[in-house]
């Protein structure tokens, strides 16, 4: 019980995919400049990655190694797209606002890596915690920054003016710039939290990547170094 | 390769695709009639942002494809025409409503792609509302300060319009 619950909770901080993985850093960049584009990005991601993870994970015994790569885009990308038409129908305010990066999430190195390292070796249910996990991980790193952004930023809070803000504000940090800024400095706090304690196994240096066999960099000089940003 | 695992790696991803399509399939099923409804009650909105108090709009197919124009409608007092086209980046989609007189009731920005700050005030209020009551030179408009290319392409959408207005106009025997 306890190794299930940890499971779940180790991709809130310990693992975090945004800062710590450091996976998904794109939609993460560009999704923080409003607490509601955040929110809507994160709970999305939440349904795809636990859908893929359940279903890559129920098929991880039938699917050949050979073409395990496309399956799982097929996959992930079919969520996605259930995704995109739920929220075109449901939610379309939500879904001008994500615009192009709903699309980007089958691409997402979290959903991807997850899938590699997770989902293809594990049962359904540990799978299914982990794609929550992470998911709800991913969300919490983009509710922080886009908490500092928007209110210190626009001086907004989910659209309403915030009083002493709205006046006085960093227009920089809702810039790309400042996003960086912020990135590194959440970064930073989590390491802080974490004391420094930053998982160095190996599933999180080159050989854990996906594209290690096409990137060419994973074969020599990986001491676990990356995983300790 | 072993034959038996060709065979297999097909199969296996055949069956994998087929199955996401019916899925994706069951859900356009489910979700289309709600997204084309969202769709037509935006472009409503639009309708009475551009030309307030018509009514009975009727969309027009035109002669020919003029640059950037999606959609044309006419109602009983001008016509409403749907741009799409670039500024600094693409994605730039603007409602323009013009009076058979030759006039410009209204525009509004439905899209845009433009950077924050600069080409991203088309969607502002000030900018927009400059354009009511302009005939086609446009004198009366400011281009936003900074943002040549996305005032620029902006000013050319709007009097692509009126090359739209020509050709219904006509129609209208007017």
């Amino acid at each position: 019980m306890k190794e299930k619950l940890s499971i779940l909770l180790k991709g809130l901080i310990k693992e975090n995919p945004v800062l710590v993985l450091v996976l998904g850093t794109c939609p993460t960049l560009a999704m923080t400049t409003s607490l509601k584009n955040a929110l809507g990005m994160g709970l999305s991601v939440i349904f795809v990655l636990l859908c893929s993870n359940i279903v890559i994970s129920a098929l991880r015994r039938v699917i050949p190694d050979t073409v395990r790569i496309p399956a799982y885009i097929v996959v992930i990308a079919c969520f996605v797209t259930v995704v995109k038409m739920l929220l075109q129908a449901f939610v379309p305010s939500l879904f001008t606002s994500l615009g192009t990066f709903l699309d980007l999430i089958v691409v997402n190195c979290i959903i991807l890596g997850r899938a590699e390292m997770f989902a293809s070796k594990n049962t359904v249910a540990d799978s299914a915690l982990d794609g929550l996990g992470m998911g709800a991980g991913f969300t919490l790193a983009l509710l922080a920054m886009a908490l500092i952004r928007e209110t210190l930023g626009s001086g907004t809070f989910f659209g309403l003016s915030v009083p002493f803000l709205s006046d006085y504000h960093f227009a920089i940090l809702v810039s790309p710039t400042g996003g960086f800024f912020v990135f590194g400095a959440v970064m930073a706090l989590t390491v802080l939290l974490t004391r420094g304690k930053a998982p160095k196994r190996k599933s999180f240096s080159c050989e854990g990547c996906p594209s290690a066999a096409i990137c060419g960099k994973g074969a020599s000089a990986s001491d676990g170094k990356e995983a300790n940003v | 390769m072993k034959k038996g695992l060709i065979l297999k790696s097909i199969v296996v991803l055949s069956l994998i695709c087929l199955c996401t399509s019916s899925l994706l399939a069951l859900t356009n099923l489910v979700t289309a009639p709600a997204i084309a409804e969202s769709e037509r009650l935006a472009t409503l909105e639009s309708f009475k942002k551009v030309m307030p108090g018509a009514e009975n709009f009727e969309e027009k197919t035109l002669s020919k494809s003029y640059d950037g124009v999606e959609n044309a409608w006419t109602c009983e007092k001008g016509i409403v025409v749907k741009l799409s086209t670039s500024g600094y980046a693409s994605g730039l989609v603007i409602m323009v409503g013009l009076t058979y007189d030759g006039t410009i009731s209204g525009v509004v920005t439905m899209s845009c792609n433009e950077t924050a700050g600069y080409g991203k005030q088309c969607e502002d209020a000030w900018y927009q509302q400059q354009y009511a009551g302009q005939t086609k030179d446009l004198n009366g408009v400011s281009d936003i300060s900074g943002a040549t290319k996305t005032s620029r392409a902006y000013r050319a959408a709007v009097q692509t319009a009126f090359e739209v207005l020509e050709e219904l106009k006509g129609g209208e025997g007017k």
